[in-house]
Order: C-alpha cells, then sequence, then structure tokens
C-alpha cells in the first residue's frame, strides 16, 4: 500500500511539474507583451523607460526557462507573487477565497452522492418499472440543463416565490443549499444512471448464486455483494466530476454571490494578471490531483487488483 | 422512446440549424433593434415573446442567438477531431518515443479540470468567441486523441490486419481501409455526447462575459443581461435558458441513440 502511494504521489508531482512549466510558457509566449500589460493594471503611462524597467523588474528580459525556474522557486515555498491588478500577494489572495469555493464543491458531492447513489440503486433494483423510468427521463433533463441557468431557477421557485431560502450570499447553513444544488445536478445525473446500471451488472453476477446457497439473507447479499462491488465504477466517475465540480462551482457563484474564487479568476482574466493567472490554474489543478489521489487510495482500498497491481 | 429518438433529435437540430442560417429572413425585428419606449413588454401580438430592458424583441434575439452557439459548437467539433485524429493516429502508428511524448502531453491537458484550464486559456488569448472556442477545443482534444491512439493500436495487431500488411498494403492503406471506418462510429458517438457539453461550456463561458461582447444576440450573455431584471421580467432569463436546455436535450438524445447503434457494449441492455 505504501508502495503503491510513493509511485502515485511521485507520478502526480512529476505532472504538476511539467503543467505549470507548459502554462507558464503559454502565458509568456501567448498574445501580447506582459511588460504592457503590468503598467496598465500598475496604471503606469507605458514609456520606453518605464516598460524597459518593467522588464527588468520583472525578470521578462531573462531566458524563459530561468523565469520559470524563479517562479518555481518561489512556489516551492508558497510564494506566488504579488497580483499585478491588486498588488497583493497571491497566495494570500487564493488562501482568502478558494475556501468558499471547496466547501461549495464539497457540498455539492455531497448532493451527488446523497442523490445519486440510492436513487441509482432504487431505479436498478426497480428496473423497467416507473421508478427507473421516472429517475431515466429527470437524469436525461438534469445532465441537459446549464448550471447557471438552473441557479436562476431555484432562486426563483425557493427564494422569490417560496421565499424558504435566501437567494444570495454566504450567511448561515442554509444559504449553502441553493448553489450546491445548481452545482451538483449534472453530475448527481450522471451519477445516478451509472450506479444504476453498475448495479445491474453486480446483478448478474455468478457468485451471487453462490451466496445464495450459502444462505445468506438477500438483505446482506445485496448490501456486501451487490452494493459494494457495484461502487468502484461510480467512484472512478466522482474522481472525474471533481474538476467538473470545481468549474460548475466558479460559474455559480457568480449568480448567487457566493464569495468564491470564481469571481477573482474573473477579474484576473479580464485583466491578464500573469501571477493570479498563473497562481489560480495552479492551485485548482493541484485540488483536482489531490482529489484524485485520495479517489484512487479508496479505489486501492476497495479493490485489491488495484493495489497489487494486477490486470483487473 | 427509443424509436422516436433519431427523429426527435434530429427535428430539433434541424430546425435549431435553419432558425440560425435563415435568422435575417425569419426573425420578425432586427436583434440589436432597440425601442425604449415599450422597454420589459409583455408577449404581444407585435412581440411574440415581449422585449427586453432596451426595447428589443426577445423572439429576434433568441433566433439570432442560435447562431453565434451552433457556429461556436460546430467549430469545436471541427478542431477537436482534426487534432485529436491528427495526434491519436501519429502516435498509434509512429510508436515508439513519440508516442510515448504524445501521451504525456494528452495527461498533461487531462490533469486540469476542463473549465479551469478553458479559463486559464482565454486568460492568455483574450476574451472573445474565437477564443472562447480556441479554449474549449483545447481542454478536449486530449480525450479524443486517447481513443484514436486506443483505436489504431489495437487495431493495428489484429490478424487480418497483419494479412493485409503483407499482402501489401500500405500504412496510409490500412488506415483508410480498416482503421478508418470503426473510428468514424466510435468518434461519431464520442463527439455527439459531447456536442451538449461543449454547448453548456460555451453558454456558461459567454454567460460570464467572456465570449461575444454584449450588444451581440447570444443565449449566455442575454441570460447574464436580464439579471438585473430578474424579479420584474423573469421569461428574460427563462426563455434563452431554455433555449440552451433544448439544444443541449437535442445534441444529448442523438448522442444517445448514436450509442446505442454503434457501441452495444455500452448501451443500456435490451429489456
Amino acid at each position: 500500500m505504501l508502495y503503491f502511494l510513493a509511485r502515485r504521489i511521485a507520478g502526480l508531482l512529476l505532472l504538476l511539474l511539467v503543467v505549470s512549466f507548459v502554462f507558464f510558457a503559454m502565458l509568456r509566449l501567448g498574445r501580447g507583451d506582459p511588460a504592457l500589460d503590468y503598467l496598465r493594471l500598475a496604471q503606469i503611462p507605458p514609456t520606453e523607460a518605464a516598460l524597459a524597467a518593467a522588464r527588468e523588474s520583472l525578470g521578462l528580459d531573462r531566458p524563459l526557462v530561468e523565469q520559470y525556474l524563479t517562479w518555481l522557486d518561489h512556489a516551492l515555498r508558497f510564494d506566488l507573487g504579488r497580483s499585478w491588478y491588486t498588488s497583493r500577494p497571491v497566495t494570500q489572495e487564493i488562501a482568502h477565497y478558494l475556501p468558499a469555493t471547496l466547501q461549495l464543491a464539497a457540498a455539492a458531492v455531497l448532493v451527488m452522492l446523497l442523490v445519486g447513489v440510492p436513487f441509482g440503486i432504487w431505479a436498478a433494483l426497480r428496473r423497467d418499472r416507473w421508478p427507473d423510468n421516472a429517475t431515466r427521463i429527470l437524469a436525461f433533463i438534469g445532465v441537459s440543463v446549464p448550471n447557471f441557468w438552473l441557479a436562476f431557477l431555484l432562486v426563483l421557485l425557493f427564494s422569490v416565490t417560496l421565499g424558504w431560502l435566501p437567494a444570495i450570499g454566504r450567511d448561515g447553513p442554509t444559504s449553502i443549499i441553493l448553489p450546491a444544488i445548481a452545482t451538483a445536478a449534472m453530475s448527481a445525473c450522471v451519477m445516478l444512471r451509472l450506479v444504476r446500471t453498475s448495479v445491474l451488472g453486480a446483478l448478474g453476477e455468478p457468485h451471487l448464486r453462490f451466496a445464495r446457497a450459502r444462505g445468506l439473507a438477500r438483505r446482506t447479499i445485496l448490501g456486501r455483494h451487490v452494493v459494494l462491488n457495484a461502487m468502484v465504477p461510480p467512484m472512478t466517475m466522482l474522481g472525474l466530476h471533481v474538476g467538473e465540480l470545481l468549474g460548475g462551482a466558479m460559474v455559480v457563484e457568480t449568480v448567487f454571490a457566493w464569495p468564491g474564487i470564481g469571481r477573482w479568476a474573473l477579474l484576473a482574466i479580464q485583466n491578464r494578471d500573469y501571477p493570479a493567472l498563473q497562481g489560480f490554474v495552479l492551485a485548482m489543478t493541484t485540488v483536482f490531483v489531490l482529489c484524485n489521489l485520495v479517489i484512487d487510495l479508496l479505489h486501492a482500498w476497495l479493490d485489491p487488483r488495484v493495489r497489487l497491481g494486477l490486470p483487473a | 422512446m427509443n424509436r422516436i429518438r433519431i427523429p426527435l433529435a434530429v427535428t430539433l437540430i434541424v430546425v435549431l440549424v435553419l432558425a440560425a442560417i435563415l435568422a435575417p429572413w425569419i426573425a420578425p425585428y432586427a436583434p440589436d433593434e432597440t425601442d425604449l419606449a415599450n422597454r420589459l413588454q409583455s408577449p404581444s401580438t407585435t412581440h411574440w415573446l415581449g422585449t427586453d430592458h432596451l426595447g428589443r424583441d426577445l423572439l429576434s434575439r433568441l433566433i439570432w442567438g442560435a447562431r453565434a452557439s451552433l457556429a461556436a459548437v460546430a467549430a469545436i467539433l471541427a478542431l477537436v477531431l482534426t487534432i485529436g485524429c491528427a495526434v491519436g493516429i501519429t502516435a498509434g502508428l509512429v510508436g515508439g518515443w513519440v508516442d510515448a511524448f504524445l501521451m504525456r502531453v494528452c495527461e498533461g491537458f487531462m490533469t486540469v479540470p476542463t473549465l479551469v484550464l478553458a479559463l486559464f486559456m482565454i486568460g492568455a488569448l483574450g476574451t472573445g468567441l474565437v477564443n472562447v472556442v480556441v479554449a474549449i477545443t483545447l481542454s478536449h482534444w486530449a480525450y479524443y486523441a486517447r481513443l484514436v491512439r486506443a483505436t489504431t493500436i489495437s487495431l493495428r495487431n489484429i490478424d487480418y490486419v497483419v494479412a493485409a500488411r503483407l499482402a501489401g498494403l500500405t500504412r496510409f492503406g490500412v488506415m483508410r481501409r480498416h482503421v478508418m471506418p470503426i473510428l468514424a462510429g466510435q468518434l461519431a458517438v464520442l463527439a455527439s455526447l459531447d456536442l451538449g457539453h461543449w454547448m453548456l461550456h460555451v453558454a456558461g463561458l459567454s454567460f460570464l462575459g467572456l465570449g461575444l461582447a454584449p450588444p451581440a444576440p447570444e443565449w449566455g450573455i442575454m441570460i447574464n443581461d436580464a439579471r438585473p431584471f430578474f424579479r420584474v421580467a423573469p421569461m428574460l432569463i427563462l426563455l434563452p435558458g431554455a433555449a440552451i436546455l433544448l439544444t443541449v436535450l437535442a445534441f444529448n438524445l442523438l448522442g444517445d441513440a448514436l450509442r446505442d447503434r454503434f457501441d452495444p457494449a455500452m448501451a443500456t441492455p435490451p429489456s
């Protein structure tokens, strides 16, 4: 298990390193002159002298690889530079905005599991009867709904018409309910269908007949042999959808004025704020990669074949 | 339900494409024709779906809105398929370190959540519909390259393909005669299932104000524009969203039906 963990972590670190270099290069080699963007955001008139000074102080006159190594050196000490727009340290800004987004994404994962797993199992056990057909249609519509639009619908129904839940902001535990539902809707529907397929697959396994023959109760068989075995594919999907949820959370945030990283990133994008953009993509990728590491570990724990590196 | 999926999806898509192409002739008003005296009107005989906060005809803007969205999705489709096939076939046929290198690049792109990558790309390239298309393409091509590579490799060593090679068929010939037909089916399934997903990405990015600039008629922008009038005129948000939903639904219906036809292993078991 330890060997498995070490191998996975080493691989991920290498991947992060490569990805961060590619992004660094993309920003530097992309459109326009970063020094010009810097002066615009710092509100310094772009004279030749000012441009030259900016290039020197930002290190833009040095070779790309050297610039990257300097950035990496700082990044390893949790220093991602200062935002050109707000001139506050990027690390500090991310630490300020990211938790709200993570909270929303975590709540969305919860909604996704609470809706997807039980209803998926139910649909599989009542295959082709009304629970299956109803969830099938619902899931089909659910994966086609734009999350930001669903957010407006939820506000219209639960805040404006019924007045049950707050429409915007982040105060009190009830304020996260609507944003979490809007963020999770699509993934929950995908999860529901996948759980259904997976449970149906597990129900057809020949070893269940042996379990029946041993005299195990139907309840035990369903719980231990069907549902637990059927949870592996949905878990892999959960890992893939964490990225979807993080992205979705950033869009939904803007509707609910949820104080997460979405709005901050939007400002960085519109202003071409290089250090902030770099920090943003690095932070989100790290979160995504870490979530997938946790999923992988769960996977290895559930499925010994993965842990031992055997073919599935 | 299963039997009407394809006709239903095709009808919906044809209607949307026709609306997009014929917009200048079928839209009752120009999409940017303001009429401040008649702002926020409810539906009437002159304005079938009412007007927005600048007195622009909602129906006309919805019809024109189909243009940007469908054009963007079509462009993404073409780009993703081109890049995915080019990289995947190269990796699969050449093999060796070229394959290893290209696959590491793909993994790199797949490490970043797609929307985060798209946002970053727009940050690097600047806003605008073209850059939104480029950004979404860059965040999705890797999945296609992987599929194309896997299919190419699995077919390369199959007996009848080896026999064809021995009989003197060139690599290119193998690609054209034996790999492409199978690949086309797989790509059709994957792409039709992704069309709706891309559509949602385009709409989301436009909604965030990163796509076309505001006066342009586009569904995502229309929703964003209408936010201050949400309580007085919810239709201004509901209808463009419904247009997005309907388009995505049509794409997903098509994808689902195609998957059942081309990819029996993935299909829902017959009941």
